[in-house]
């Protein structure tokens, strides 16, 4: 008998599949996509970017959207809008593809309600457990699945169980020290960024080449640290069998336990697998998807519904975009050679408005963080955006002079900000009524609202990033902060407490109406903390790992 | 912004733009695809390519790494979205039966250069143009250059390591599942 059958592979999965194997258990991995090898990861544009290829085809899997707009509520499939929420299927997930721009959480994230209080029309709770329960399980992220990094003093450093990272940070870009230098000026101190690639070898697995195309790419040398390199490979020494090209369906329920798990083969066939445990891990919007389509005798509304929370207040990790360009013909040659160097990375992020205290707030609230980088390598986005000038179409020779002005004269540094995307009763999953898969199942119907406290923490995050660009020499600097979700940072839709009533899992992330079902991806978050949430993923799954390995 | 994200939906965009009066027209000779009717879709993209970027001060045309080529292999792609297949179809099914070819090169390119100012061609030449620049920076594997030497105008340098043969799309689905 299988002891636990584990449905996805990615970063919520893979601790649980390194853990349970290693501890002796028999454990089976159900992948939707592809198992893609190492040597399979090149750096073809087209193959990564522009076509389906890590992801399904929308034709065959798509989702339906619910968006506000000035009509109000419109729905559309993501085949129509060709707005893709796939964000990895293969053997290991979205991990493949991150760019493993990687923080904690910190302590007030846990008790966010308590800290900051209640907001009009936000569902937030504290979480059941706090950063300090977690720490053990973020430095264990650090070793064993590999975050490169450098630790310095700051007003939110989190506490940590270990002085330092266990890998030095990644080389650097000429303007990661002119960003330092600028933050000085402005009073704010600028922070290197963790990141999940290795910057030195770790058994199997090779540094990172700085090969200039890591996010959305595979990785060649094993560097990054996705759930495949990191875990799933060393599993796989142990009684531990991966099944690839597995979409699970269905997972069947007698009295209040989980028999079995059905899904489609490779070949389209019904197959199904009976575990004693099972563990669902298939990114958030997918994994409530799969427990509303799993209703049973005891579960007419949905596998682990009986609180009628499943699929509720889903979070993404979100906040603003903004950039301001490096014109070449400003600087001499050298320093122009420098910030053209390809690959090394910026790595730098402000954490100093964590928490904000300005009079345009009332009283102290809860702010983000920014990330800092180069606009990826990727020539066609970057041609793309030269055609259109306002509503004219720009072509000829006209376009070609864009094209080389902009390849060749300048670079744009980008920031991303992350602050919370509050839980709400206008963002959550749900079977769409109509529209069906390939294989005639209903398909996510996610509604994607967002709370307006959100876009104004992201503007004053987006301007202090603003700030700092035009501080460092950077020109025509803008920014943007908007309701649309990125669709790659998703969470919650099951999230834990210890109330049966108003969540779905428990502290140990165990649906609470069923005795044998855990769910280890994102989806547990009830709320989502002001950072990426990749780290925290993987630190929780470990978590739970250590509590399996204790029934 | 670009004009296409002021738009919802992607098939939206394309449908507003849509020739309706050639739809019908689309299921013969599209599904056939003789190899005469080939060679004139590949006249007329030709001499669209050659104007929306054409060989000049700044670098190689679209031809010299032929674009055309790409943009025919892409129509025959049975993966892609055939709604966006077929709006490009029924604009050169269009274009031709306006007797663009019959035009004489300063013409073709005023007709061109009207198109890209507005009207129901100009997000079909926006989708040429999008996969003219996948066609520039497609691997050679591909099959529709020697080498990467038409990118050194924008001096874009491809990551390391790039496909193979059996790695480029849509191979790379065989390669993974024989694996």
């Amino acid at each position: 008998m299988i002891d636990f059958c584990i449905v996805g592979s990615g970063a919520g999965a893979g601790p649980i599949i390194y853990e349970l194997s290693k501890a002796g258990y028999k454990v089976v991995v159900l992948e939707k996509g592809p198992w893609i090898k190492r040597k399979q990861f090149s750096k073809d544009e087209i193959v990564a970017t522009r076509r389906s290829v890590y992801t399904p085809n929308l034709k065959d899997e798509k989702h339906v959207i619910s968006k506000h707009t000035k009509e109000g509520w419109k729905s559309e499939s993501t085949e129509e809008s060709g707005w893709d929420f796939w964000n990895g299927s293969a053997v290991g997930g979205s991990s493949n593809f991150m760019s493993g721009y990687f923080h904690r959480l910190k302590p007030n994230d846990f008790k966010l309600k308590s800290t900051y209080g209640e907001i009009k029309d936000a569902n937030i709770e504290d979480w059941p457990i706090s950063y300090e329960e977690l720490e053990p399980y973020y430095a264990k992220v650090e070793g064993v699945v590999g975050v490169s990094g450098r630790v310095v003093q700051h007003k939110y450093l989190e506490s940590r169980s270990t002085a330092d990272f266990p890998y030095p940070p990644l080389a650097e870009n000429l303007v990661s020290s002119w960003l330092d230098e600028g933050a000085s000026r402005l009073g704010y101190n600028l922070v290197p960024v963790p990141r999940a690639i290795l910057s030195k070898n770790k058994n199997e697995r090779n540094a990172c080449y700085y090969s200039n195309y890591c996010g959305s790419y595979g990785c060649f040398s094993g560097a990054k640290s996705s759930a495949r390199e990191a875990l799933i490979n060393s599993a796989l020494t142990y009684d531990c069998e991966i099944i690839p090209n597995a979409k699970v369906f269905h997972l069947e329920s007698k009295g209040h336990k989980v028999v079995a798990a059905h899904y489609y083969d490779e070949n389209g066939q019904k197959q199904k697998i009976e575990a004693k445990h099972f563990v669902v891990a298939c990114q958030a919007i997918e994994t409530s998807r799969l427990l509303l389509s799993s209703k049973g005798d005891k579960y007419p509304n949905g596998l682990a519904n009986s609180s009628g929370e499943l699929g509720k207040n889903l979070l993404f990790s979100a906040g603003g975009v903004g950039s301001g360009y490096f014109y070449f013909d400003e600087y001499e040659d050298e320093v122009v050679q420098k910030l053209k160097q390809p690959g090394v990375f910026v790595n730098r992020s402000i954490h100093e408005f964590y928490e904000i205290e300005d009079e345009q707030f009332d009283g102290k609230i809860k702010g983000g963080i920014v990330d800092f980088l180069w606009e990826h390598a990727n020539a066609v986005p970057k041609a793309i955006r030269r055609k259109w000038d306002g509503d004219e179409l720009v072509i000829g020779s006209a376009l070609k002079k864009r094209m080389r002005d902009y390849f060749t004269g300048l670079k744009r540094l980008r920031f991303e900000v992350f602050n919370d995307w509050l839980p709400t009763d206008y963002c959550n999953v749900s079977l769409d009524p109509k529209v069906k898969d390939k294989w005639g199942d209903a398909v996510a119907h996610v509604k994607v609202g967002y709370h307006a406290h959100d876009l104004k923490v992201g503007e004053y995050l987006s301007q202090k990033a603003a700030d700092l660009l035009k501080e460092v020499g950077a020109k025509d600097v803008g920014w943007n902060v908007s309701g649309s979700p990125p669709a790659n940072l998703q969470a919650g839709g099951c999230r834990f407490g210890n109330d049966p009533q108003k969540s779905v899992l428990d502290v140990n992330c165990q649906a609470h109406d069923v005795d044998n079902l855990y769910v280890t991806d994102g989806s547990f978050m009830p709320t989502g903390g002001s950072a990426t949430y990749t780290w925290t993923i993987y630190a929780n799954s470990f978590r739970v790992a250590d509590y399996l390995k204790s029934l | 912004m670009s004009k296409e994200s002021q738009f919802w939906s992607r098939r939206n965009f394309v449908k507003t733009t849509a020739v309706a009066s050639v739809a019908l027209q689309m299921p013969l000779w599209w599904s056939c695809v003789p190899d005469d009717t080939d060679e004139k879709k590949q006249t007329t993209l030709q001499a669209i390519l050659d104007i929306v970027l054409p060989k000049d001060e700044y670098g190689p045309g679209a031809l010299e790494f032929n674009a055309d080529r790409y943009i025919l292999w892409w129509l025959k792609d049975d993966r892609i979205d055939p709604v966006e297949i077929n709006f490009v179809k029924e604009h050169l099914t269009q274009i031709e039966n306006e007797n663009f070819l019959d035009l004489g090169p300063d013409e073709q390119e005023e007709k061109v250069y009207q198109w890209a100012k507005e009207g129901h061609h100009q997000n079909f030449l926006s989708k040429l143009l999008t996969l003219t620049f996948e066609a520039l920076v497609s691997h050679p594997n591909y099959g529709f250059k020697d080498d990467f030497s038409v990118l050194e105008w924008i001096a874009h340098v491809p990551g390391i390591p790039q496909p193979s043969k059996e790695l480029i799309y849509p191979q790379i689905f065989k390669t993974i599942q024989n694996d």
